[in-house]
């Protein structure tokens, strides 16, 4: 689909500092019509900062932003739309409440109405001629949005933005921020389609995921930038997942390398277990034994982790640690009973944005330094110091806002304050989403290490290919229950637990 | 909308940045709140050297604002565990009625005037705590509501009037001074010092923070949250009736206009308070720090002859800057 000829978007020679730190440094990107372009680079690589200058929010110190070969001075965000250019964030900004034709109506200032009265028989029309002009033919515009399965939402996303088209406006460049972020496979294979349909209409598409190989087959061509540095802008073609890593990290990336310790005694065992989607289920982990969970979206996986943790009410059955019944459904008496849990979700579940790093870390679980009616702070900073360094996580600044790091940073953030607790189970839902290469080798590196001091750990993954490589028993989900166990990950095909969980 | 770039859209690019534009040392933003103060006694004390800068006007100033001061930190507690409190200025009403009506209706002594409006403050704010913890209303509308009975039982047992009969001296004496200081301030100051230390230096003040910030977050870390809620709404409607039973002893009677106008200073100090000394965070001196701003400006401004009706204008615009630096638009810029 690669077309010659002048890109309908460019960059040339971006630089941006933000006081003293340069983000992005002589930075290039030419996106031809009808191209998707892939940009890839490790968290804090400047990929959101140069989606945002092309958005006109950050103005560049240096270089120019390009639109049909013509320079714009001064791109404003306003500008930006009225040029065509259109974003969807990892967080798309839907509202699960309205209707999916309002959701994409709002897009366009309802302008198939008059200010004094929402004609719905034209914003439906228009909703629904937006969403087939994507390919998108079984959405109805009048269900609500919260009723959509992820992949329905991002399609909807996508509709709104290149809705203009129908209006006759040209579209020039759609950018994507992680839009399968979340997806299971096959659910963000329709979204592939999705984004083929746009950029089949002439629309130049900019593509940023940490999935790699399914970014590989979908784009065209792939710039890939490290630490603000363009490292290499070239086709995708005769490029593999490994060369790209590579590219991405600047050094060779290791695979990790299967757990070494010898599992010990049953620490977790349920038996029964059960609530939500989540039928009768039994299961036992030793210390020391790493067990992955693979199953699709809806299967009960992330549902298993729940009950166990306490963070949600089970209907049935019961939770041991050691031998000793966990009372179900209350969090901390799950702590107490030593087991730590990592959730799904880190900004809505885990993350204190503004609360410091060592608070974040140190939350839940004061003891080690306080008195009776104080908390000793420099141990605490102390204690904190040396996780940061175990964990390598940056900046190593006990007191930065949390909610200034990294996703990755993020995420080995909170895996520390579980280590804290040093806990006899450790329960971890989709550790490595939306991190890097290098972040996720760290993260595995570090369960690995959990595993090692005695811990049985359970983990939970859409990622089939990591639950295997990680893992020293894998539990494949299906509708509920468990479907079967694989006993040898390491010499089991992923395509085959996609198989065993119902995807192929 | 998709095409929009929103604020929480992570910049992996940026988030490693260093704190820019951020003074150091003295020109830290966080000071500048003790700096307002201090220039703000310097202009009226030039302004007007006979009377401003005056022993009377410190301690009228100091015995004016320790019900507003403890007002203000009533509200704080909630407030920084996520929720609102506004039940606080009619539990004060309420509070008031009951202490003064001790004495006129029943002839009790001393210490059941004290402490049974504390006990019916408490009680208030238990079930603002139940209401928003378990049966999950939002706190806003509990406290609204709540507070709203509380002023249709002081309005009830009064039928309007104002309370001040039987009051012995003693009670007022609480109201009084000792050696020159007045008492209300020294029990504000005893509130400050134990609240301070309570949220900055115990594990429960972390636990508060932690839950105000990701309430889902803490549920999963262990922290108990419901206990915690419930705890919040209760000291705040026992510091809200105390304030009252102070407010009580320095009228010598029991009014219930008194309390509704005293909200909207709270919420100001407060919000003022989350811009001096931890920018974008609610704490205790900070709140301190801007009741006494707030104090000094008014005080002085009267002196001045500048008309009554310029305080609530003046705190109404204080509220709106002091949350656009804590909250809003240019919290960002200044916590960066």
């Amino acid at each position: 689909m690669t077309s010659e000829g002048a890109s309908v978007v460019a960059l040339s020679g971006i630089r941006k500092e933000f006081t003293g730190q340069v983000a992005l440094d002589d930075v290039s990107l030419a996106v031809q019509a009808g191209q998707v372009h892939a940009l890839v680079g490790t968290n804090g690589s400047g990929k959101s900062t140069l989606v945002k200058v092309l958005a006109g929010v950050y103005s560049p110190e240096r270089g120019s932003v390009l639109i049909d070969g013509q320079q714009v001075p001064h791109l404003t965000p306003a500008r930006a739309t009225e040029l065509g250019l259109r974003f969807i964030h990892q967080d798309p900004a839907l509202f699960p409440q309205q209707t999916v034709r309002d959701n994409i109506s709002i897009g366009s200032r309802y302008r198939g109405s008059r200010g004094v009265r929402v004609d719905e028989r034209r914003e439906r029309d228009a909703a629904r001629r937006a969403l087939s002009a994507i390919g998108v033919d079984d959405v109805s515009p009048d269900v609500r949005l919260g009723a959509l399965s992820q992949s329905q939402r991002t399609m909807v996303a996508v509709a709104r933005a290149v809705q203009d088209l129908q209006g006759g406006q040209r579209i020039r460049l759609l950018v994507l921020d992680e839009p399968t972020a979340s997806l299971p496979e096959h659910e963000a294979e329709r979204v592939y389609g999705v984004i083929r349909d746009v950029a089949a209409q002439g629309i130049g598409v900019v593509y940023i995921s940490h999935d790699l190989s399914p970014l590989l087959a979908l784009a065209d061509h792939v710039t890939v930038l490290r630490d603000g540095k363009l490292v290499a802008s070239r086709s995708s073609s005769g490029l593999d997942e490994a060369a790209l890593a590579q590219l991405m990290v600047g050094e060779e990336v290791q695979r990790a390398t299967s757990s070494t310790s010898r599992p010990g005694e049953v620490v977790l065992s349920c038996r029964g277990l059960r609530g939500g989607r989540l039928q009768p289920t039994s299961l036992e982990v030793r210390g020391g034994e790493i067990v992955g969970v693979a199953g699709l979206l809806g299967s009960g996986r992330s549902t298993l982790l729940r009950l166990i943790a306490g963070s949600q009410p089970t209907d049935g059955g019961e939770v041991l640690v050691s031998g000793r019944r966990v009372p179900p459904g209350k969090p901390a008496a799950a702590i107490a009973a030593g087991i730590a849990y990592v959730p799904e979700d880190r900004r809505a579940q885990a993350a204190f944005p503004n609360l410091t790093l060592r608070e974040n870390i140190t939350g839940a679980a004061l003891s080690a330094f306080r008195g009776p009616l104080r908390i000793d702070e420099r141990a605490e900073r102390a204690a904190v110091r040396a996780l940061l360094d175990e964990f390598d996580v940056k900046p190593r600044d006990t007191e930065k806002q949390f909610r200034f790091l990294s996703g990755g940073n993020q995420q080995k953030a909170i895996i520390a304050r579980c280590a804290r607790l040093a806990p006899e189970v450790l329960l971890l839902d989709e550790p490595t989403q939306g991190v890097d290469v290098r972040a996720r080798a760290q993260i595995h590196e570090a369960i690995k290490r959990l595993a090692a001091r005695g811990t049985a750990v359970l983990v939970v993954s859409s990622d089939f290919g990591e639950v295997l490589d990680l893992s020293d028993r894998v539990l494949v989900l299906r509708q509920g229950g468990i479907k079967t166990t694989i006993a040898d990950p390491a010499t089991a095909q992923e395509q085959h637990v996609h198989h065993l969980a119902g995807t192929a | 909308m998709a095409t929009a770039v929103t604020e929480q859209d992570q910049d992996k690019g940026a988030s490693t940045r260093p704190r820019a534009g951020r003074g150091r040392g003295a020109l830290n933003p966080r000071w500048f709140g003790f700096y307002a103060l201090v220039a703000i006694v310097v202009l009226f004390s030039l302004l007007r050297p006979d009377t401003y800068p005056t022993m009377t006007n410190l301690t009228a100033i100091l015995s004016n604002e320790a019900v507003g001061c403890m007002l203000a930190m009533a509200l704080f507690v909630p407030l920084v565990a996520g929720h609102y409190d506004l039940s606080i200025a009619n539990v004060l009403t309420l509070s008031m009625i009951c202490s003064v009506g001790m004495f006129q209706e029943f002839q009790a002594p001393i210490w059941v005037a004290v402490v049974v409006p504390v006990l019916v403050g408490a009680l208030i704010g238990l079930i603002n705590g139940v209401a928003v913890t378990v049966v999950g209303i939002n706190s806003l509308v509990a406290t609204l509501a709540t507070g709203s009975c509380a002023l249709g039982l002081a309005l009830w047992w009064t039928n309007g009037t104002i309370f001040s009969e039987n009051v012995p001296s003693g009670f007022q004496d609480l109201g009084g001074d000792l050696g020159g200081i007045p008492l209300p301030a020294v029990y504000a100051a005893v509130l400050i010092v134990v609240l301070w230390w309570a949220s900055e230096r115990m594990p429960v003040g972390r636990y508060l923070y932690a839950l105000g910030d990701n309430a889902e977050a803490a549920r999963l870390t262990g922290i108990p949250v419901t206990r915690l809620t419930i705890g919040t709404f209760v000291v705040s409607g026992s510091i809200a009736a105390f304030a009252g039973v102070v407010q009580a002893a320095v009228l010598g009677s029991g009014n219930p206009q008194v309390g509704p106008s005293l909200l909207l200073p709270a919420f100001a100090a407060v919000f003022l308070g989350g811009t001096i000394l931890y920018l974008g965070r609610h704490n205790v001196l900070g709140t301190v720090v801007a009741v006494l701003v707030l104090a000094a400006l008014v005080g002085g401004l009267e002196q001045l002859g500048v008309p009554f009706y310029v305080s609530p204008l003046l705190k109404g615009v204080v509220l709106l800057l002091a949350v656009a630096l804590t909250t809003g638009r240019f919290s960002k810029v200044r916590s960066h």
